[in-house]
């Protein structure tokens, strides 16, 4: 392993976005059959620096070798054919084709014959790649539209196995996926070790890089910060080198016990919807109350019941007062408050100012006679962005611009400017950086030490654990089981429930 | 950033505060600053080509090469430039009240001295005359009478407005059904636009009382027409239904090869001998129609451009300060007839032509400025008109 | 510094086309421009532009769009015109409730029917366009003489400028003017947010037929006069004005309300320099097609394409 040939190597890659400098010089080498992670806060460079050697942007300034030989792709096409494959953050298939038009866009040439596709034989391959890398129960004739964000993913995997790749770039792609879609990841991911190829892994999970990479490489603020040897790998370490000073071992809620007032502030009954079935609970004043389960559970859907942002097929969401929530402004009337799962499309205007993300929840409280004095509105935002310790220019800067902490940042001090008593978080931390993670784990103990309510969802089992007074594991939309804050909860018997 | 966007701010808030001012100002003045301001504008205008002072006239029909408009044009503005004066021409009016406010309203503003033009109703006129009446502007309607008695009232009592030239339609139905009886000709059919047409609706009342005077008799009726192959259909059937059938009368269309269309019925029936074609205004294979003996008579304009041209004539003397009348002008043009293919051939010859001048640049001098012409009043062109007319093929 | 001078340039944009518009045609026609009597022109001209263009700013805050909004004006004249048959005072009244009614059924159509507002009020153009025809019966109803002396220069500015000051006072300053802008930067965000989409979507056609039907009555009162062919300009003016003051049709914060009272300016100059120039109908068609054109070109935001629903 340590005398292993290098592939590939960049030297002082730089490149800026307007005023930011995303990468500043940062160099990388990559020997063959080995797992590369990369690792850094959000706006670390991470994704910056592979979408460059995938060939997606062109950097500023820096030079790029593969086997010894200059490269500079212009596309992902090209870089594709010189063997680096990139399965990217974002969703990247095409809704309207099928699996299997998927897997092989792009490439479709392969299957011509006179002009016409083949469709019979391109959807024979395309089964025998997703049987070759342990995909099971995807019908490939099947569009994209149709499948799950999960399947998706599976099929951009495909489509990197069915290129056999001489450099595999996982970017960040794991929180999207189950336990089943990470063993099959995993699973190709050694094979390709197996075969001497090599990858490169990006992920915000600190314990899955220490066990699926052989080096890590980490970045902060578009700096090489240090590469660690497999030998030396310590979360402590990590989390320091990542956040440049040391990070509390334990993040999350530090007391064991389950607490809360009697008094009940939001109740499901009987609630059905799409993927839910009569589901009841009972919401306290200063309770944190976990939801947990797979992505498909219809967990996801029980904030949006919570906040009246779905239609129900039976059952209501009502008060305290017995009144039922039949909307969110009826919601919103009740002092609750709602930051969905995708934050760029649910909580957030990404291409408008902070400003008139912050202030829209409290348009209401602003105006005096419908007038909304334009210094009042700026000053409430800006109380509220420093609170919450938003980084910014300043409030006029546009959201689309900020990192995902400091997104949530925003979607934070919009309903805390709100003055919400109920806050509904579906996926708080999702794809956040363990910096701000800590300080959304901060300031729920506050809000709960204050009486507030908050109803979280999460995908992420130990913060789940670590943070709620009781959980409600939810499989196929149904309670599946019910646990109290107790210092010896495992994942374990949670993820039994689940499955 | 702030501050960039403070300015942007000021700057529109500046801007828009400045323009309204501006708007203000130019409505708030009475008329006397209007006259000033019109009166530099004439100064600062263009000079005329004898050195006097210039006018410019606006006529709100289009000039858009088509033969009519452009032997229309052709002719105004040979006349508008004899007398010393430009002339402009703005199309695009059509049936639309609001376009010809704006029409009027531009050229005001454009610093036009007269206007003419053809209102598509009477409702507009009124606003008209106010604009022209504050701006000092002389106007006169081309090819329309006002019916609406208020409105009459108000646009006569005006000093700015000189007169219409008109055509009596209903005289023209008239007169088109009593050559028919001339010719022995007692029962007939007839095709038109749909009621509510003003034009048509005044024509079919003329031929309603030629029948009542003649004992003639409207036997069949088609309206609305747009297509040739409706007129055949509707032809056909007048044909087959009514075997005593004298002539079919085409009262007014739209659509194009209407006449033809129905000439060719006649013919293919074999009825070119008992059953007659009559119309009004000149279709284009007029000569061929009379050839064949299917056309029986026509009448129309003499040329279409006649009617802009004289009120023209009488607002440019109005504009030089020489009104050829303190009442509002009356000049009816009278219908000519046509009905052998030899004054058909040379009708076209002379109208189809669009460089024939209706009148002689000489003549214009001499006899159509009235600062030269001093005997110039309305007695005066209405002979002129009637000598014009009777000399139509001539 | 560079994005900063980047945003800067797209905003100054219209400003400087209004100057230059101002510019040209003062220098084209010898100083005409600014001559008292075609002032009031311009004041004329920009009139329906600027009211219709205010209205519709609320329209493209929130990411639609109306091609009904000159037939709409067309029926609320005719409503007009048989209410002042009965008395003139009614006509006011009939004229905005006209409007206030046919938006109401726009924001039926988008909002409770689903349709895309530019299929949608595509369709009910034409179903107002049917209803005038019914209405007028093939030809024109005039108003009685006495109504078109109210037409004075002073009640337009007023109007217009109480339209306008209420307009920027509604966008900029109350919360309704932020939750169109808001729904028209993502409406789902703005769902989640407390905004009633639906309620702010079906306020803005309401709005826009109200104003639009004020429009109609001011028609009627300039024209004595109403026909199909009423406010036939109006659509191509409002979305002239519109875009070339630098409202993006895609809606959100990226709207001005300064840019429908520069673009509306701008298409006033624009429409009377032409004809100071003496340019024909035609012409003027031509050319305000090019100016369009070059509007859209330079306002539509490429990277941020969003379908117009």
């Amino acid at each position: 392993m340590e005398n292993a040939k290098i592939i590939l190597t960049a030297e002082n890659m730089t490149k800026s976005f307007g005023i930011t400098r995303a990468l500043k010089g940062v160099p990388l080498q990559l020997k063959s059959g080995e797992v590369l992670g990369l690792i850094g806060e959000n706006g670390s460079g991470k994704s910056t620096l592979t979408s460059i050697i995938a060939g997606i942007q062109p950097a500023d300034a820096g030079e790029i070798r593969l086997n010894g030989a200059p490269y500079g792709a212009q596309s992902s096409v090209e870089a594709c054919r010189q063997g680096i494959c990139m399965i990217l953050q974002e969703k990247a298939t095409f809704d309207h084709l099928s699996v299997a038009q998927n897997i092989f866009v792009g490439d479709e040439k392969r299957f011509g014959r006179f002009g016409i596709l083949d469709i019979k034989r391109m959807n024979r391959e395309a089964e025998d790649i997703l049987k070759s890398i342990g995909i099971t129960g995807l019908e490939v004739k099947k569009k994209i539209a149709e499948c799950s964000f999960e399947e998706g993913k599976l099929v951009e995997l495909a489509r990197a196995a069915s290129t056999d790749p001489q450099i595999l770039i996982v970017d960040e792609t794991t929180t999207a996926l189950s336990q089943n879609g990470r063993n099959i990841l995993y699973r190709m991911m050694e094979k390709m070790k197996r075969e001497n190829k090599s990858i490169i892994f990006i992920s915000h999970d600190i314990d899955e890089m220490m066990e699926k990479c052989d080096r890590l490489m980490v970045l902060r603020d578009g700096d090489y910060i240090d590469t660690i040897g497999r030998g030396d790998f310590s979360a402590a370490r990590i989390k320091k080198l990542m956040v440049g000073r040391e990070i509390a071992d334990n993040y999350y809620r530090e007391d064991h016990t389950c607490s809360y007032d009697k008094e009940v502030v939001l109740k499901l009954e009987e609630v059905s919807t799409e993927h839910l079935h009569n589901i009841n609970l009972e919401l306290h004043r200063g309770e944190i109350l976990g939801f947990s389960g797979l992505a498909d559970s219809g967990m996801h859907d029980i904030g949006k019941a919570a906040f009246g942002a779905i239609r129900l097929s039976s059952g209501r969401v009502c008060d305290k007062d017995g009144e039922t929530v039949k909307n969110p402004q009826a919601a919103m009337h009740k002092k609750i408050a709602y930051i969905g799962k995708n934050r760029d499309q649910e909580s957030l205007f990404i291409n408008s100012p902070i400003k008139d993300n912050i202030s829209v929840a409290s348009l209401k409280k602003l105006s005096k006679n419908t007038f909304i004095p334009p210094r009042k509105e700026r000053e409430f935002v800006l109380e509220w962005a420093e609170r919450l310790e938003v980084k910014m220019q300043d409030i006029d800067q546009y959201v689309m611009e900020l990192s995902g902490g400091n997104k949530q940042k925003v979607a934070l001090a919009k309903w805390l400017g709100f003055g919400a008593d109920i806050f509904i978080l579906d996926c708080p931390t999702r794809g956040i950086d363990i910096g701000v993670k800590a300080s959304i784990y901060r300031l729920m103990e506050n809000l709960k030490a204050q009486g507030k309510s908050i109803l979280l969802i999460s995908e992420e089992m130990p913060e789940v654990i670590g943070m709620s007074d009781r959980i409600i594991v939810l499989k196929d939309g149904v309670q599946s089981g019910e646990f109290e804050r107790d210092e010896t909860l495992s994942e374990h018997a949670l993820i039994n429930c689940m499955v | 950033m702030m501050k960039k966007i403070n300015m942007k701010k000021i700057l529109a808030a500046a801007l828009t505060l400045g323009l309204l001012c501006g708007c203000l100002v130019g409505c708030g003045s009475n008329t006397a600053q209007d006259q000033e301001g019109s009166a530099g504008l004439e100064t600062g205008n263009e000079q005329g080509a004898t050195g006097e002072e210039s006018f410019k006239i606006a006529i709100g029909f289009t000039d858009n090469g088509a033969t009519m408009f452009s032997l229309m044009a052709n002719n105004v503005k040979t006349m508008v430039e004899g007398m010393g004066g430009t002339v402009v021409f703005q199309g695009g009016i059509g049936a639309s009240a609001d376009a010809t406010i704006q029409f009027v309203e531009d050229q005001i503003a454009a610093g036009a001295d007269g206007i003419v033009f053809g209102p598509p109703s009477d409702s507009v006129l009124t606003t008209v005359t106010t604009m022209c009446e504050e701006a000092g502007v002389y106007w006169g309607i081309a090819f329309r009478s006002i019916t609406d008695e208020e409105i009459k009232a108000l646009v006569e009592s005006s000093d700015y407005y000189i007169g219409h030239c008109f055509e009596d339609e209903e005289k023209t139905g008239y007169q088109v059904m009593s050559n028919l009886h001339n010719k022995g000709i007692s029962k007939v059919a007839i095709i038109s636009m749909a009621k509510g047409n003003n034009t048509t609706d005044l024509r079919e009342q003329g031929a309603q009382r030629a029948c009542e005077e003649f004992g003639m008799e409207i036997v069949a009726e088609a309206r609305d027409l747009t297509q040739a192959s409706d007129a055949t259909n509707a032809a056909e059937s007048f044909l087959s239904a009514y075997s005593d059938l004298d002539a079919i009368f085409v009262v007014g269309t739209t659509g194009a090869g209407i006449h033809e269309a129905v000439a060719k019925a006649i013919e293919d029936a074999g009825k070119v001998e008992s059953v007659k074609l009559a119309t009004i205004d000149f279709p284009d294979s007029m000569a061929e129609l009379f050839e064949k003996n299917i056309l029986a008579t026509s009448s129309g304009a003499p040329s279409w451009g006649y009617d802009p041209y004289m009120i023209t004539a009488a607002v440019a003397n109005a504009c030089k300060g020489n009104r050829i009348s303190d009442m509002p002008l009356e000049l009816e043009i009278p219908m000519y007839d046509i009905d052998d293919a030899e004054t058909a051939a040379k009708w076209l010859e002379k109208y189809g032509n669009a460089d024939t001048l209706y009148y002689e640049e000489s003549v214009i001098k001499d006899t159509l400025d009235k600062s030269v012409n001093s005997g110039l009043d309305e007695e005066a062109m209405r002979n002129m008109i009637q000598e014009f007319v009777e000399n139509t093929a001539d | 510094m560079e994005r900063l001078k980047k945003i800067n340039l797209k905003t100054v944009f219209p400003f400087l086309g209004l100057a230059a518009v101002i510019i040209l045609f003062q220098v084209l026609t010898g100083g005409k421009v600014f001559s008292i009597r075609n002032l009031k022109a311009i004041m004329n001209d920009s009139f329906f532009i600027l009211i219709g263009t205010v209205a519709f700013s609320f329209i493209m805050a929130v990411g639609n769009l109306d091609l009904s909004m000159g037939t709409v004006m067309a029926v609320s004249c005719t409503c007009a015109a048989f209410a002042s048959g009965i008395s003139p005072v009614l006509a006011i009244p009939a004229a905005v409730l006209a409007g206030l009614v046919l938006g109401c059924f726009n924001g039926f159509v988008h909002v409770h029917m689903g349709l895309g507002s530019l299929i949608g009020t595509m369709a009910t153009q034409s179903v107002f366009q049917g209803i005038l025809v019914l209405l007028l019966d093939g030809g024109t109803l005039a108003a009685p003489v006495s109504m078109l002396k109210w037409g004075s220069n002073g009640l337009k500015i007023t109007v217009m400028i109480l339209v306008s000051l209420v307009g920027a006072y509604i966008f900029n300053f109350t919360a309704y003017g932020k939750q169109c802008k808001a729904v028209g930067a993502c409406s789902e965000a703005a769902r989640l947010s407390g905004v009633s989409v639906k309620k702010v979507k079906y306020m803005t056609f309401i709005v826009m037929g109200g104003v639009v039907g004020l429009l109609g009555l001011f028609s009627l009162i300039r024209t004595g006069t109403a026909s199909a062919a009423t406010g036939g300009t109006l659509m191509m003016n409002v979305w002239c004005a519109a875009l070339l003051g630098g409202l993006p049709l895609s809606g959100g914060s990226a709207c001005r309300f300064r840019s429908a009272v520069i673009g509306s300016f701008t298409m006033a100059f624009l429409a009377n320099g032409m004809t100071l120039m003496g340019l024909g109908t035609h012409d003027k068609q031509l050319i305000q097609g090019i100016v369009f054109l070059a509007a859209i070109a330079i306002s539509f935001d490429r990277k941020n394409l969003v379908v117009i629903k």
